[in-house]
């Protein structure tokens, strides 16, 4: 019986692989372009490159209600079913942002994987400091942690006014979607 | 260790194979539904000027250092002088101290001069221009010209000791400096110190941005702007969304000429500022 199952789990496991493979990566992440500009955000000038496992985004300009926002150097999509990630890398927000905050990020990495299946964990820094942030699928939560640099206390205080400073020192931000 | 048959490894085989062949076709027809190419920005919008700006100023300070005469004889083929009152003003431009005037004799009104000011026409000299009329000046006296459809015909006029008229000051016209627009450029946070400025909507669509406020003697309020005014367009370019406005703060930098268009008081007005 244990085996006929773990041979039927090996199975399903191949089977989801080969979906993965298969999956038209490309098709997909234009599926979601067109769903974000129902949002006014275009995600455009970008270089595409598909992996067996993955899904590269290069030298990519984020325009938001039609302003350039954002360039974003690099995304890594890699989905491997039991650990899924996306690894953003050397992020400039608009000039235009400038006065509100920090406009360069080094890289922002989300993750998510089976073992943890509610919850998709982020991590990111950059001249703001570092941040931690938790999406609770269920509760539809989430909870963004700062540890901000000496430049965002410097200059940025009107902006860290969004976020509750918690009794260990961090600064917290919480939203409920 | 049991070795497997050949049936078994066969059967495994053909699952795996069949595994893949489906996981292929839901794939394919995934594929099928989903669009083939992304969604691009597009923009069609330039905020450089449609038209060639000319700028005057070289032009104007030109003939200043080196007065060209025009015709340098106050007196006809027959050696009669002039009189100012046998001159035609028919055109100018310009202001008190630089600029043009398009003159011409009573005699051939259709033989028309441009002469800048400190160039002489007929012995008098170019002295000033102002919105409706000239002062020439011969042997230290001061002689008023006045553009001939201002003055209905009766452009010709005596002879003056003293001019007090106030210059001629082109209100929409401003000077701005590439510093200032650096500095700006520089700490956008200046910009909302000294204006507020919000998108201004009619029918639930942007036809412009409103200036809610304007700190008083600040850069800004030197500019011509005024709280309330709408600006509508830049150079010829409809401001119709915050990409418009972002647009036009980005390529600020670029442009050397801004001709911006508000709606005061219900009426349309032009500013324009010449970045130097």
């Amino acid at each position: 019986m244990v085996k006929k199952i773990t041979k039927l789990f090996i199975y399903f496991i191949f089977f989801i692989l080969a979906l993965i493979v298969f999956m038209p990566k490309s098709s997909l992440y234009f599926f979601g372009e067109k769903n974000l500009k129902q949002f006014s955000v275009i995600v455009s000038d970008e270089k595409i490159k598909e992996g067996l496992f993955s899904l590269s985004l290069s030298d990519i300009t984020i325009y938001a209600k039609g302003v350039d926002s954002a360039k974003v150097k690099k995304v890594d999509a890699t989905l491997m079913l039991i650990y899924n990630s996306i690894d953003i890398t050397d992020i400039e927000i608009s000039s235009v942002a400038a006065p509100y905050l920090p406009t360069k990020i080094k890289n922002v990495d989300i993750s998510y994987t089976i073992f943890n299946p509610l919850v998709v964990n982020a991590v990111s820094n950059g001249e703001f400091g570092e941040a931690k942030a938790k999406f609770d699928i269920i509760k539809r939560e989430l909870k963004v942690y700062l540890k901000p640099s000496k430049k965002m206390l410097r200059k940025y205080t009107r902006s860290l006014r969004y976020f509750k400073k918690d009794t260990k020192g961090e600064y917290v931000y919480a939203k409920t979607f | 260790m049991q070795k497997p048959s050949n049936t078994k490894l066969i059967s495994i085989a053909i699952i795996l194979l069949s595994l893949l062949l489906v996981a292929k076709l839901i794939s394919l027809s995934v594929w099928w539904f989903l669009p083939s190419d992304g969604v691009e920005y597009t923009q069609a919008k330039s905020y450089k000027s449609i038209y060639q700006r000319v700028n005057f100023k070289n032009m104007l300070d030109a003939p200043k250092k080196q007065p060209k005469i025009v015709e340098d004889s106050s007196t006809n083929s027959n050696g009669v002088e002039y009189s100012i009152n046998n001159l035609l003003l028919k055109g100018l431009y310009g202001n008190k101290t630089s600029g043009y005037a398009i003159v011409a004799k009573l005699t051939q009104p259709e033989v028309t001069s441009v002469i800048g000011i400190g160039e002489i026409y007929a012995g008098y000299k170019l002295k000033e221009i102002y919105q409706d009329r000239v002062i020439f000046t011969k042997n230290s006296k001061d002689y008023k010209l006045t553009l001939m459809n201002a003055s209905k015909n009766n452009a010709l006029n005596n002879v003056i000791t003293k001019v007090k008229e106030k210059e001629i000051v082109y209100e929409d016209e401003h000077k701005v400096t590439r510093n200032d627009i650096n500095n700006y450029a520089a700490h956008p946070e200046k910009i909302w110190k000294d204006i507020g400025i919000k998108a201004y909507k009619k029918n639930g669509k942007i036809t412009g941005f409103i200036v809610t406020r304007i700190k008083a003697n600040s850069k800004m309020a030197q500019l011509g702007l005024q709280k309330g005014d709408i600006m509508i367009r830049a150079n010829n370019i409809e401001l119709t969304s915050p990409n418009d406005a972002i647009n036009l703060y980005k390529n600020i930098k670029k442009i050397d000429t801004l001709e911006l268009v508000v709606l005061r008081d219900g009426q349309e007005k032009e500013i324009i500022y010449e970045i130097r």
